[in-house]
């Protein structure tokens, strides 16, 4: 992955900063528990990934990278300021924490959640309206209710989205 | 796996079973988190709240000014390094790399709008490549295979894809030869009456009996171009060998996986060999290859060199795509010339030696191809008809 003479451009390297810098921000908060950690410790990764001119070849390879790096940069800091009992008030304990099953989770979820947020995005403003009460867990009656459409209309527009959502799920697994 | 593309691959699976309307049944296969787990996933993706608290998070978050300060220390630490470029710079290249990272994501970002307002496009009627081949037959007749066409003699079947040689033609002494033409802009496979499978890339040739007789050494000829051999073991042909002939050398074979690479337009000759032994023969020399290695002739002065090599480079145009790492810009645009059937003009000179790392689709369209180049690679470059000029 890493190549002397073979970096990033600048350009090519903003382009993944402004994909994965909010992520990232939110990832580390799920470790360190605040805002301006949190943004400290990715801007931190993002300076030495780019002094040490790494290289992805796509997206994924990078999120590879910067997932790992930002949770070993956020577990680093907890271990240096808990000793020195800065403000730090992290949501688990540092066992926890360090647990190969937290990282999965956290990353899970962001990465699910964009999934899922992109696909709705993507569906006809009703049908979106409709699956987005869904997925809040309201019954067809009381998102029938709510929007002021009959139970049927509800249903199809379910439908529909539900045949749309696997289609766009099919088509984000191509390689 | 690497660590992401689990996560990538439960991420999916998370996703689905969310699409599906389902709850956790779906993720109950995934040994990697806990029910309880799988549970606290899914409710934090879903959850009003998490959502809500996840927005108001990312709210706070000042990103423009977290690049400013990446800017700055990165200014600060190494002076020489990078240079700032004007903006617009940034943009056609960011627009670019969507393209580069081949990921479905960047679609909905606004790429048309970032654009590159420098390229020009004119009259673009350079068309993607697709699977297409002239059978030229024993008689010197011609017929055309491509997508959506068949094609069927008594030996030999066509989908328009592919052209499977009868395992059972009996050869006859005097042998009948086909010859396989593929055009810029195509590619082709064929199975031959042994059961050895070739991928053939644009602009190439081979000639090869319909069928071959038994015991006795198969051979074939790469006229010109390029192919992909996957032959049928010597050991189910009675010891056979198998001999591709091109009137530069000769590869003797005993059953094997290796690609071939003669283009008319170039001085030299690739053999790399991905699996097996073989050998490459000339007027003046004999080389045995190992997996991993190609051999490159000279056909200027006659000599081959041996070098290890990333093979799947070589190869990976047979599986729908280009692989280059570190290919000299004027060599890439080569191959890509032919995929494309297009002109390539290098307005200056020092650009066919920029080196180029990246993977690209054969199924992308040039302006796609272009853009992820000219992210990386280049400033500029305009389409006119079926010529590309590199600026």
């Amino acid at each position: 992955m890493i190549e002397e003479n073979d970096r990033l451009s600048l350009g090519v390297f903003e382009k993944i900063f402004n994909r994965l810098y909010s992520p990232l921000c939110l990832f580390a908060n799920k470790y360190v528990n605040d805002v301006n950690y949190s943004e400290d410790i990715v801007q931190e990764v993002f300076v030495k990934a780019w002094e040490k001119g790494l290289y992805f070849e796509d997206l994924d390879k990078a999120k590879g990278f910067f997932y790992v790096a930002v949770k070993n940069a956020s577990l680093n800091f907890l271990k240096s300021h808990y000793s020195k009992s800065v403000k730090a008030h992290p949501p688990e304990n540092l066992e926890i924490l360090q647990t190969e099953n937290y990282f999965i989770k956290e990353t899970v979820i962001l990465e699910a959640s964009a999934l899922v947020e992109k696909a709705i995005e993507a569906l006809p403003p009703k049908c979106r309206e409709v699956m987005k009460l869904s997925f809040e867990g309201l019954t067809n009656q009381e998102i029938a209710n709510k929007l002021g459409i009959s139970f049927e209309t509800v249903k199809s527009y379910k439908s529909d989205a539900y045949k749309k959502l696997r289609k766009d799920l099919a088509h984000l697994r191509i390689k | 796996m690497s660590s992401f593309d689990k996560i990538k691959l439960l991420s999916s699976k998370v996703a689905d079973s969310i699409f599906k309307g389902e709850k956790i049944e779906e993720l109950e296969k995934s040994k990697d988190l806990t029910d309880d787990e799988k549970n606290y996933v899914l409710s934090n993706i879903l959850d009003k709240n998490k959502k809500q608290e996840r927005f108001e998070f990312t709210s706070k978050l000042n990103k423009q000014r977290a690049w400013e300060n990446f800017m700055e220390s990165t200014k600060q630490k190494t002076k020489t390094k990078p240079k700032v470029k004007p903006m617009y710079r940034y943009y056609a290249a960011a627009a670019s790399i969507a393209v580069l990272l081949g990921i479905t994501f960047f679609l909905n970002d606004n790429i048309g709008s970032l654009q590159s307002n420098e390229t020009i496009i004119v009259d673009n009627n350079i068309e993607t490549g697709t699977d297409k081949a002239t059978l030229i037959l024993e008689d010197g007749s011609k017929v055309a295979l491509e997508k959506g066409t068949t094609y069927q003699t008594s030996n030999a079947n066509s989908n328009g894809e592919e052209i499977v040689y009868s395992t059972k033609a009996k050869a006859i002494k005097d042998m009948m030869y086909n010859t396989l033409a593929i055009p810029r802009g195509g590619q082709f496979h064929i199975q031959l009456s042994d059961g050895t499978k070739v991928w053939l890339n644009s602009e190439s040739q081979l000639k090869y009996p319909v069928a071959f007789v038994k015991g006795e050494t198969r051979q074939v000829e790469l006229v010109y171009g390029e192919a992909y051999f996957d032959v049928s073991p010597s050991t189910e042909h009675n010891g056979a060998k198998f001999k591709v002939f091109h009137k530069e050398q000769e590869i003797e074979v005993l059953g094997t996986e290796f690609n071939i690479k003669a283009y008319k337009d170039e001085a030299h000759i690739y053999t790399t060999l991905i699996e097996g032994s073989v050998a490459v023969n000339t007027q003046y020399s004999n080389k045995t290859l190992v997996p991993g290695e190609q051999s490159v002739l000279n056909t200027q002065n006659n000599t081959i060199a041996i070098s290890e090599v990333d093979t799947y480079n070589e190869i990976s145009w047979k599986d729908g795509i280009f692989r280059f790492q570190g290919k000299r810009l004027e060599d890439l645009m080569k191959v890509l010339a032919r995929w494309y059937d297009m002109e390539v003009i290098f307005e200056k000179e020092a650009h066919k030696n920029i080196k180029f790392k990246g993977v690209l689709k054969k199924s992308q369209s040039i302006e796609e191809v272009m853009s992820i180049i000219e992210s990386t690679s280049i400033n500029n470059y305009a389409i006119n008809n079926k010529t590309i000029t590199i600026k």
